[in-house]
Order: structure tokens, then sequence, then C-alpha cells
């Protein structure tokens, strides 16, 4: 919310001919796709699909058996330190990436501080993440207590307070509510001004019909549809 | 073309394994036939010509293990992590040879299975970390991970082995000099010379060749693994 | 650099709000300490001259296989919920989660030796000296052992078989620390003369040198490709 379009890191990434495969499992099949800034992209598919597997590969976290993960046409090892391009993607995975025996409020200044906020304005920038998914009444209650929507609520914020330029979000509106999950896909919409690269996971037909550019299927490791969207 | 290729390094395979066991009986019949039976010893001093190689070809493979694990973490090429699992799982192999054969000399010439002697104790202790290294690459989950983690393993085992000695030296200091390694008056006797060599280089060739089998098996067994998940890649195989 | 430390001062400050709030693993590993000098007791004590002999190993033992506890939690929190992939997407660099990550296990691993070391002076009616010699070996020793050990039980937090494989692998690289920290303390009980510890500290201290360093350089190469 802070930087602008000129600032950001990169403007599109890209995986090429991606194939992952586990010991003999093979979890994506030479997946092409293409996300650039300012757009939204759903994906959807069964589970088992690989849809995990492709987002953990796009955060440069995982690396694909074969094939390329390309941001802005370079290569995730032309990024040096790798860590300046880690903090520019955010990401909201099954696992909520906060630590249970912290509250809500200390993880988030925890991450705060790691994404580079500035201690003077930490304390409101937490603030405000925790309005905008309406978590500011239990901020002090610790993750390991919190409710399935709870914790979910508060793994979005977490993404929002970094506000990185490349979005991965695996079914974020699950557990919630229906007035917070208007609220969050509100936010993710917003995201395409902003020119970020947003692309979302959802079994939930409806929110990427609200939100999506174009949602593409990822099916046995494949991604079917190549670009032309559905929507 | 890639037949006729196959077929000559598999001839020269052959011809190491034939030279290997050539080396392997001369070794043998100048252990047995042509060296002198040790005084104080007697028989027992025979394992001398082969406990020694064996150690020395460990400490080999050691230091091939953390050169390939180095290398493989720099470059992430599969053929370097075999070379460095080649390595690790013969230098195990070796070491338990030095292991087996050192107790049985110990028990001769100072009456107890076991001394703590530095040498044997470096030993031990270096089996252990290539154990580990083993037990890393099975147990320690995904593919690629576990032989990263063995990697960093492997790599640490060098400096280890040298940290190790030195500590062991100086420890076992405290302990009554032997005389069996170094200026053992054993090998004053040419032939007993000759037969160290022998089995020094017949060790070492058997080496040579088991690291060739075993590298050439786990690059098949890659690429077994590559073309199956190429097949999988490209629906021309049914998953699992 | 001023960001690094900022980074490091953020990962480890986190790890002792979570310990001060939980005390799991000061607890499990305090009273796993006093277990053992009190097991060790039984099956070694005979006079306080005899003891001398045996506390040197009985404190090495209890210090190594009591902080190897430690080092498996700790790191297993950054497994819950996931969330060292969550660090990880952050600028922080890695080595400096690995130095945050060692830098608490040295903590916890000496509050545990702060309370060790006075039960076994006690049971065992030992006599230091001279003590500053006996604390430089205790840390230097600790040091190497904190740095190896958090780097395998960074990479085995998610191994199912962690509690056997990170002491399978760690040990054994650490026997010159063991040895080491053995004779120092063989010295200051028994009173050697102070030039043979030296030079088993200076040992150590190369030990530490080298692999800290190596063990700072190795974790992001083998973390994350």
């Amino acid at each position: 919310m802070t930087a602008t379009h000129d600032t950001l890191p990169f403007h599109e990434v890209q995986a090429v001919d991606v194939s992952k495969i586990y010991d003999r499992i093979v979890a994506l099949r030479r997946v092409n796709f293409k996300a650039t800034a300012g757009t939204i992209t759903g994906i959807v598919g069964p589970n088992g699909a690989g849809k995990s597997t492709l987002f953990h590969i796009l955060s440069t976290l995982v690396a694909p058996s074969s094939g390329r993960v390309l941001f802005d046409g370079s290569d995730v090892s032309a990024w040096q330190p790798r860590s300046a391009l880690r903090g520019q993607i955010g990401m909201l995975g099954h696992q909520s990436f906060l630590y249970p025996d912290m509250t809500g409020e200390e993880n988030l200044t925890f991450f705060g501080t790691l994404f580079g906020i500035g201690r003077a304005d930490l304390p409101d920038a937490v603030k405000r993440v925790l309005e905008c998914v309406r978590m500011d009444h239990a901020k002090t209650r610790r993750v390991k207590h919190c409710s399935r929507g709870m914790t979910q609520r508060l793994a979005f914020a977490r993404v929002l307070l970094q506000d990185p330029t490349l979005w991965l979000l695996d079914e974020p509106t699950t557990g919630l509510d229906v007035d917070t999950r208007a609220a969050m896909l509100d936010i993710i919409s917003s995201q395409k001004v902003n020119k970020r690269i947003v692309v979302v996971i959802s079994h939930d037909p409806e929110a990427l019909h609200v939100v999506a550019d174009r949602v593409l299927r990822l099916d046995r490791g494949r991604i079917d549809d190549n670009g032309t969207g559905d929507t | 073309m890639v037949h006729s290729v196959k077929t000559k390094s598999s001839a020269a395979f052959l011809l190491l394994v034939v030279a290997t066991g050539a080396v392997f009986l001369g070794a043998l019949v100048l252990t047995f036939f042509v060296a002198p039976t040790e005084r104080m010893m007697g028989i027992v001093q025979k394992i001398f010509y082969f406990h020694v190689p064996s150690a020395i070809v460990m400490g080999v493979l050691f230091l091939v293990c953390a050169v390939a694990s180095l290398a493989y973490l720099l470059k992430n090429d599969s053929r370097l992590d075999a070379i460095g699992a080649t390595a690790a799982e013969l230098a195990v192999v070796f070491g338990a040879i030095a292991l087996i054969t050192g107790p049985l000399w110990a028990r001769k010439a100072w009456g107890a299975w076991w001394t703590w002697e530095p040498r044997l104790t470096l030993t031990l202790l270096s089996v252990f970390i290539y154990a580990g290294y083993l037990a890393m690459r099975a147990y320690g989950g995904e593919k690629e991970f576990s032989r990263r983690v063995a990697a960093g393993l492997g790599l640490m085992g060098a400096p280890a082995y040298y940290f190790i000695k030195v500590a062991v030296d100086k420890w076992g200091g405290n302990h009554p000099k032997n005389v069996v390694y170094g200026k053992g008056e054993g090998l004053m006797n040419p032939d007993m010379r000759l037969a160290f060599f022998a089995g020094l280089i017949a060790v070492l060739m058997l080496t040579v060749t088991l690291f060739v089998m075993r590298y050439r098996t786990r690059m098949l067994k890659e690429r077994v693994d590559t073309a199956i998940s190429e097949m999988q890649k490209y629906d021309l195989l049914e998953d699992g | 650099m001023n960001q690094h430390i900022q980074h490091f001062w953020v990962v480890f400050r986190k790890d002792i709000r979570i310990e001060l709030r939980t005390r799991e693993i000061l607890l499990t590993m305090g009273l796993f300490a006093l277990l053992l000098v009190v097991v060790f007791s039984f099956a070694f004590y005979t006079d306080a001259e005899r003891s001398r002999i045996y506390a040197p190993g009985i404190l090495w033992t209890t210090v190594v296989f009591s902080g190897t506890i430690g080092l498996n939690r700790l790191f297993e929190r950054e497994n819950e919920n996931g969330c060292l992939s969550g660090v990880l997407l952050t600028p922080i660099s890695p080595r400096m989660v690995f130095v945050a990550k060692a830098m608490g296990n040295l903590l916890f691993t000496l509050l545990m030796e702060i309370l060790t070391v006075p039960l076994l002076v006690m049971f065992f009616s030992l006599d230091i000296q001279p003590v500053g010699i006996f604390l430089s070996g205790l840390l230097l020793g600790t040091v190497g052992f904190c740095f190896v050990g958090t780097l395998f039980a960074a990479m085995l937090s998610a191994a199912r078989m962690k509690e056997v494989l990170v002491p399978l692998v760690v040990y054994p690289i650490i026997v010159p620390i063991i040895i080491g920290g053995v004779k120092v303390t063989a010295v200051v009980l028994n009173d050697y003369p102070v030039e043979e510890a030296l030079n088993w500290l200076k040992l150590i201290a190369g030990f530490d040198l080298l692999f800290v360093s190596l063990a700072i350089w190795l974790f992001e190469p083998m973390i994350a490709p």
C-alpha cells in the first residue's frame, strides 16, 4: 500500500515448463504460466492437482525438478541476495505461518519488523491490518487458542502487512464469515489498482468470479487452459 | 554409436575386474607364501597387509566424499551426489574392514580385543560420521532435500576427521606408546614390504572397481528415475 | 549490517519470549539434566577421590544429552504452522535465522549448565580450580555443540526420525569437543598442569572457529536451493 507501480521490484512472474517430481510422484507436468502486474489469476482444480506445489515453486522456496521460474525474465538465482526477492513474495498457505504460542499482535509485530516496517510505523500498521481483517478485538489471544477462521484472518493480515509484489493466496476465504469474506475479497480486488500480481487458489467459484480476471484449471499437474481465461 | 561406446566401457570395466582379481591374487600369494611369518605376532601379523590399506583407502574416500559434497552443494549436479554417496558407502565398508581386522591384531599384540588405540578410535568415529551420512540419505525425507543435508554432513566430515585425529592422538598420548604402525619392525624385511605394497595396490584397485560399479548403478538408477518422470510428465506412464 | 543485527535480534528475542511463556525447553532440559546427574551419581559415586575421575565425563555426557533435547525442540517451533517458510519469505538472510536459532540454543544450554554444574559439584564434592579455565572450556565447547547441533536439528526438524538422526550425526562430529571438554575439566578437578588444559582449549577454539563458520555457511545451501 506504500510502493507505487514504478518502485515494485518486478512486474511479471512466469513459470516456464515447470515440472516437479517428489520421489516418483509427479506433482506438476510442464506447467507454463504467466501472471502480470495488476491482474488477478484464479486457479481451480481437484485435490492433489498440484496447486500447492505450484505455489511453493512460485514462492521460490521449492526448486522445480525441471523448468524455470522467472521474475521479469530473470531467473531466481539472478536476484542477489535472494532474500530481497523473497521478501516481495507473500504467501497465504495451508499453514498460517504464525507462531502458536504468540498472540496475533505479537506475530504481526514480529513479521512486520522482518518485513522492514520502521519501529515508529509498526504499531499503526499492525493496528490497521488487524482492523482490515476484523481481528482487533482478539489481537491479544494466542494463536493456538484462535479458531480456524480467526487464524485464517490473522494469516491474511500477515500478508497485508507484508504488502508484497506477488500475492499467493491458497484458499483465502476458507472458514470465514460472510462479512469478513466480502471484506477480504474487496482487499484482494483492490490489489489490481496497486499493480500487484495476485494468484488465488480457491474452491469457491463465486469468490473467484468476483475477483479474478481469469481462471486457470490445474488438473493432474497440468494447466489445461493456457491463459485465455474463462471468467 | 551409443551402443558401441557402452560396449567399449564395459570391456574396460571387465579388464579392470580381471586385473583387480589378478593383483589381489598376487597380493595374497605374496602375503602368505613370500613374506615371512613374523616372529612375535605369528600368522596374525599378515592382517597388516590388508588392514592398513583399508584404513588408508577409507581416509582417501572421506576426502573424495567431502570434495564431491562441496561441489554438489555449489553445482547441484546429481553426478556429484552419486560420487559423494558412493565414496561414503565404500568408506564405511573399508572402515568396517579396518575395524574388524584391527581387534584381531590387538588381541594378539596386546591381549585385548579393543584398546582405544588412537587410529582405531579415529576409524570408528569416522565410520560413525559416514554411517550417519548414509542414514541421512535413507531417512532424511524427500530425496533432493536429504541429499543436500547429507552433502553438508559429507563436507563437514573431512575437517571433523582431522580434528578427531588431533584430539584422539592427544588423548591417546596418555596411553603406552605402541609400535604397530610407523616404524614397525615387521616392515624391515623387503619381502614384507613387497607384500604390503602389493596389498595396498590390490585394495586400491578393489576400491576403484567397486567405486565404478556402484557409481554406475547409482547413475543408472538416476536415469531410470529420470526416464520414468519424463514419461509421467508427458503422460506416457501412469503415476506411482 | 545494522539490518542483519536487527533481524538477528528479532528472531532471537522471539524465541526467548516464547520460551518464557511456555518454559518447555528449559523445564524439560533442566529436569532431564537433573535426572542424568542423579542417575550417574548412583552409577558412579563411591568416594570423593574417585569422583574426580568420573565427574568430567558425567558433566559432558549430561550437557550433550540434555542439550540435544533443546536443539530438537527449538527448531521444531519453526515448523509449527510452517513458520519457517513465512520467515524465509521476508528480507531476512537465512543465515541470520540460523545464527539466531543457534544463539538461542546456546543461551538455553548455558542456562541448563548453570543448573547442572553446581549440582555436580555438590553431589560429587568437587573442587574446581582454576574456575576461569573450566568456564572457558564449558563455554567454548557449548558454542561448537550448539552451532553444529542447530544446523542438523534444523535440517531434520521435519524428518520423522529426528530424535535418533540428530544425535547420530552430531555426536561423532563434536567428539573433539567432548574429548577436549572432558580433558579440560579433568585438569581443573585434579590440579593437573594448567598448560595441558590450555592446549585442549586451543583445540576446541580451533574447532569452533572452523565449524561455526562452516555451519553458518552451509545453512542456506542446505535448507533452500
